[in-house]
Formats: structure tokens, C-alpha cells, sequence
């Protein structure tokens, strides 16, 4: 598990959500990444990636493993 | 059981109740990851629990229904609210399948640093969320 206090990791994809910030009124930073999902091969290629529409929602264990099966297999 | 009797009692814990039972579901399935994308009825739900709340107070309560109609209307304003923000938006330029990741480095839990370059030579699932620690 990695920290991306300062969202510089998160920035560098492009995943900061743009929408009302939902995170602790008390971060230094006001934003926070959009909850994604990445499938990623040997070379740092992007194979499959999933994005919530809201905070609310994360990508279920279900989609991430088909996805790992379509794509590693 | 004198406190029953009253409306304003019964329509505050009617209204609590709604709050509490709509919230516990809600929090159920989102430890499943199960939320549905439509949160209409739950919306519905804990709006519903605010109308109770707000009605109790024009029936004039006793203290029992006055701590039951508060924490209805809290929860049953709260919760749709942050389902309001909840709306999550990228930025034009964030990554694509198809394209490579980009090289980065950050700090794991251990204060160490971490190189993507170690990524390389196998597949890897990235996921970015929220947390504390």
C-alpha cells in the first residue's frame, strides 16, 4: 500500500476527481482521487481499468476478477 | 408507555426508525460493494424519515419524541447529502486504456520508498481510493 499525500501519483494519471470534494475537511489537500481500478501488463500498459462513477461505489471483487481472467489469461 | 400515546411520538420514532433501518441497508451493502447504482429509494427513504421528523415537531412531542425526531432528521438529511457529492469526475488527459502508465514513486506504510520501475516484468493491479493511516 503506497501514500499520494500531495496527490502527485494520483495527478500524474489524471485521476484527481473534479467533482465536490468528499474527503476529511481536515486534509491539507481539497481533493482526492477518483476510486480506479488499473489492470496494467509486464510492459506498463493498460489493459482494463475501471473508474466509479461516485465515491460510493467501488469496482466489485466480481468485475475485477473476470477482467483479470479476460486479460491474463 | 404514556409517551406512545402522544403523535408527535409516534411519528418521531416512525420516522427514527425509517432513518436507522434505511442506513443500516445502506451501510450493509456497501460493505458488500453492493450499492446500486439507482439510490433513488433509499434517498426516498430517509427523506421520508425527515417528513416524519418534521411532522412530529408540528404535533408537539414530549422530550422522547423530541430525541427521537432529532437524530431522524440529521441521519435522513445527512445521508442524501452525501450521496449528493458523492459524483466523481475526471479530468480531461487522465489515462486511457491502451496507454502506458506513467513512472512514479511514493511512500508505502513502512516510510520506504517505492519505485514503479519494480512494477515492470509482470502484471500488476493498480487501485487508487481513499484511506487514513
Amino acid at each position: 500500500m503506497l501514500s499520494d499525500r500531495t496527490l502527485a501519483v494520483t495527478d500524474a494519471f489524471g485521476l484527481r476527481n473534479q467533482g465536490a470534494h468528499s474527503g476529511d475537511p481536515r486534509d491539507e489537500i481539497e481533493a482526492l482521487p477518483v476510486p480506479t481500478s488499473l489492470l496494467v501488463d509486464a510492459n506498463g500498459k493498460v489493459l482494463w481499468m475501471d473508474v466509479s462513477e461516485n465515491y460510493q461505489r467501488r469496482s466489485s471483487p466480481e468485475v475485477v476478477l473476470a477482467a483479470l481472467q479476460t486479460h491474463l489469461h | 408507555m404514556n409517551a406512545l400515546k402522544n403523535t408527535g411520538n409516534q411519528l418521531a420514532l416512525l420516522g427514527l426508525l425509517l432513518a436507522i433501518g434505511c442506513t443500516m441497508v445502506w451501510f450493509n451493502q456497501a460493505e458488500k460493494v453492493a450499492l446500486p447504482e439507482n439510490r433513488t429509494l433509499f434517498i426516498g427513504v430517509w427523506l421520508s424519515a425527515v417528513a416524519f421528523a418534521i411532522a412530529a415537531f408540528v404535533k408537539k412531542p414530549s422530550w422522547p419524541g423530541r430525541i427521537a425526531a432529532l437524530p431522524a432528521l440529521v441521519i435522513g438529511l445527512f445521508l442524501p447529502f452525501t450521496v449528493s457529492i458523492s459524483e466523481q469526475i475526471l479530468p480531461p488527459g487522465a489515462i486511457q486504456v491502451g496507454e502506458t502508465i506513467p513512472n512514479f514513486s511514493a511512500q508505502n506504510d513502512r516510510g520506504e520508498v517505492f519505485d514503479s520501475a519494480q512494477l515492470r516484468g509482470s502484471p500488476v493491479l493498480i487501485k487508487f481510493f481513499r484511506a487514513h493511516w
